[in-house]
């Protein structure tokens, strides 16, 4: 899987949702993602990438384009 | 080739220095050393009663040189205690102050300003193995203390390890504040030797004022201290103390509590001098682990990295090891440090290496991502009575060798002994008060059908629960 | 035997102490009580675990030291409680902070990262008899893997994360499991007589029949 596979494939595993749907897919926008939806993906991104996210960037991570600054910023190139 | 064989190089080089602020050289020293172990003859075991003086680090020396095993003793040790050793092992010489002489039979075989050397009337009628060195105690308040074996070779390669990681000059001056039986006071007195570097001897503490006199006047370049110095030092108000001499000091023997050791990080760093905490057992030799003090700030809580010579590993409730990093397990260490067991008799000398070179700490750990260690807590069964630290798996020992089967559990203040002979009830009872030193009132027996165990064979303490 | 319940800050989960005859055992410990505890009890026999996230096991090591008695939960709990990103702690401030909605602290907590152990493990069911009570501890997974209830003399229970008064039980935490819930858990809740008083991992105590009701509608 390519990384950008890997990263869509973390959010439609966490919320159930189609890849239509991530381009606009922020925090609190469908039920899945709440706080314990969150610690889902981030769980979820850690494990696919195998990196460890700050504190900080776990919550400033709040929609799926956002999300991808993120991964660059652990050298993750998507 | 071990270090105490090599000592004639530093010649007329200054290696220790007295309360009185004598100098006494090298060459001095092994003279002294020689002299002393030369009466005493050929290999054999021989007791030494430890003071911070030079005629206690000579007589030290000397008997290494010599190949003879010392039994490093504290000078307040218990009299029936001292009696119960002397009658365990049997050693042919007691190498002690002057005073302390007319006490013991025997005759005596080299006497010099502060010690005497006692040549014992008992037989030697047990063996010491070539690689034995040196035989410390243990903290055992069960009434037979157990002795450390340490090897040539650990000795060698422990202080080698310390006086690199340190970063030891043969300019640096220590200043004793630990006593010699203790492993990381014997530590101190040896890693210096070994580079031909300073000890300033003596008995005074961090409370006297002739401490710090002698400190300044010798310019001590550095000390080490257990926890409860650098709590002294605290209350000393050592942050305010003018001692330009001091190039870095020690800590180990314990945890330091997070604001004491963030205190003195930042002390150390205004003062210019580096900290380093270490960690380590008797067990061990002295060392296994130190952190290298440009990390101590940013990784304060933590033991650091194995020394040079040794490796850590974690090991999972199954006893397979922990690959991955943030995971608790237990602490193992392997390194030519690894002392060769116990012994608790004269017979136990000549039992073989026992570890071969892995320690099981008996501290549950944990490592970060680059590598620094953490200790989480420990895992070796003991527990306090009434303050005194009682150590489970000894006590049952001492029953189960007694003919009383039995399994130590309990919590503190209630040691709970489980025994399967019901008429045994009365003998556990006397042989519990007699022969340990546990607290009457501190321990309950249970007589049970038969002591759990799990298919190894092990005692399963959990399924002992706590009957009310 | 006395139930003492002490709600802690850590999203007021809580910590409960068991006492009799001087004696105590605490579940989900956490470190800021001890004052509490040792006006209670002169001494502690077990730690006991509900299951492995952090707001439930932050003073294991703490009392653990304090007390010199043993930390008890299942053989999964008992892994998950040894690496901080399965017991959840490196995440913790992180989700407390998502949790109270509030915007993002100036100057961020450290990471409350914990790493403790567990000295007695059991798989399935473990009885202890203590002080004269019988408490019987069963594994329910669901909720997390290491999910545990402890069914103290037939007649209290102390649920963890497994049953909170209202809410419905949160699987979806990594390590959680829908299926093990509804086919391990919920049975086991389902058989338990409805008058048994539940203390919960966060909230106050309830009357089991008040949530069978809610499970009925």
């Amino acid at each position: 899987m390519t990384n950008i596979e890997k990263y869509n494939e973390a959010f439609i595993e966490s919320f159930g949702v189609t890849e239509e749907q991530l381009p606009d897919l922020a925090y609190q926008e469908i039920p899945e993602w709440d706080s314990v939806g969150h610690m889902q993906l981030i769980a979820a991104l850690e494990d696919a990438f195998d990196i460890m996210f700050d504190t900080d960037d776990i919550i400033d991570f709040s929609s799926y384009e956002k999300g991808k600054e993120f991964m660059a910023k652990y050298e993750v190139e998507l | 080739m071990a270090f105490w064989n090599t000592l004639e190089r530093f010649g007329e080089r200054t290696a220790l220095i007295t309360e009185t602020g004598e100098h006494i050289t090298y060459s001095a020293l092994l003279a002294r050393a020689d002299e002393i172990a030369g009466a005493a003859g050929s290999r054999c075991l021989a007791f030494l009663m430890c003071r911070n003086c030079a005629d206690a680090a000579a007589g030290y020396v000397g008997f290494l040189r010599r190949g003879i095993v010392p039994v490093l003793l504290a000078e307040n040790l218990d009299t029936s205690m001292l009696e119960g050793l002397l009658e365990s092992y049997r050693p042919a010489y007691f190498y002690l102050p002057n005073e302390k002489a007319p006490d013991l039979p025997g005759v005596t075989a080299w006497r010099g300003e502060s010690y005497t050397l006692l040549h014992l009337p008992y037989e030697q009628d047990y063996k010491l193995p070539e690689e034995l060195a040196l035989l410390l105690t243990t903290s055992g308040s069960t009434g037979s203390p157990k002795l450390v074996r340490q090897s040539g070779r650990n000795i060698e390669a422990n202080t080698r390890s310390i006086a690199e990681y340190l970063g030891i000059l043969s300019e640096d001056r220590a200043i004793t504040t630990l006593p010699m039986q203790y492993t990381y006071g014997l530590s101190i007195l040896q890693s210096h030797l070994s580079v031909g570097a300073a000890v300033i001897l003596t008995d005074k503490t961090l409370m006297d004022k002739e401490f710090w006199a002698l400190l300044k006047e010798q310019k001590a370049t550095t000390f080490g201290g257990v926890p409860y110095i650098y709590e002294m030092l605290k209350k000393l108000r050592f942050d305010r103390m003018n001692l330009p001499s001091l190039r870095y000091l020690t800590q180990a023997g314990g945890k330091l509590p997070k604001e004491l050791a963030e205190e003195f990080i930042q002390t150390c760093k205004r003062k210019n001098m580096k900290f380093i905490v270490m960690y380590g057992q008797t067990e061990a030799t002295a060392r296994m682990a130190y952190l290298p003090w440009e990390h101590a700030e940013s990784h304060a809580a933590s033991i650091g990295i194995a020394i040079p010579g040794g490796e850590f590993w974690l090991a999972d409730p199954e006893g397979a090891p922990i690959l991955e990093p943030e995971t608790t397990g237990e602490l193992v260490y392997r390194g030519p440090n690894v002392t060769l067991g116990y012994a608790e008799n004269r017979f136990d000398l000549c039992k073989p290496d026992e570890n071969h070179g892995e320690l099981r700490t008996g501290d549950m750990a944990k490592r970060d991502a680059k590598g620094f260690y953490y200790i989480v807590g420990r895992k070796k069964r003991f527990l306090k009575l009434f303050g005194s630290r009682v150590n489970l798996d000894e006590v049952e020992g001492l029953l189960n060798r007694a003919g009383i089967p039995c399994a130590c559990a309990g919590v503190d203040d209630r040691l709970d002994v489980y025994i399967t002979d019901g008429s045994l009830l009365g003998q556990a009872e006397r042989f519990i008060k007699e022969h340990t030193a546990i607290n009457p009132n501190g321990f309950q027996l249970h007589v049970i059908e038969e002591i759990p165990r799990n298919d190894s064979g092990k005692v399963l303490y959990s399924a002992l629960g706590a009957r009310p | 035997m006395r139930v003492l319940q002490f709600a802690t800050p850590l999203l007021a989960s809580n910590m409960y102490l068991l006492a009799e005859k001087g004696r105590g055992i605490i579940i989900d410990p956490y470190g800021g009580f001890i004052p509490q505890i040792t006006g209670e009890c002169s001494g502690i026999d077990y730690i006991l675990l509900t299951h492995e996230h952090y707001d439930h096991i932050s003073g294991a090591n703490a009392l653990r030291e304090r007390y010199g008695c043993p930390v008890v939960c299942s053989e999964a709990c008992g892994r998950r409680i040894r690496n901080s990103t399965h017991n959840f702690s490196r995440y913790y401030e992180a989700y407390a902070a998502i949790q109270t909605g509030e915007p993002l602290p100036a100057g961020l907590p450290p990471v409350a990262e914990c790493f403790t152990y567990a000295d007695e493990v059991f798989s399935g069911q473990r009885t202890l008899f203590w002080q004269g009570h019988e408490l019987v501890l069963t594994e329910t997974p669901g909720h997390s893997p290491g999910s545990i209830c402890i069914l103290a003399d037939e007649t209290r229970l102390f649920s963890g994360d497994t049953l909170l008064p209202g809410d419905v039980t949160v699987t979806r935490f990594p390590g959680g499991s829908g299926r093990q819930y509804k086919e391990i858990a919920l049975p086991y809740l389902w058989e338990l007589p409805d008058e048994t008083l539940v203390y919960p991992g966060h909230y106050k105590a309830f009357p089991l029949w008040e949530h069978k009701i809610k499970m009925e509608e």
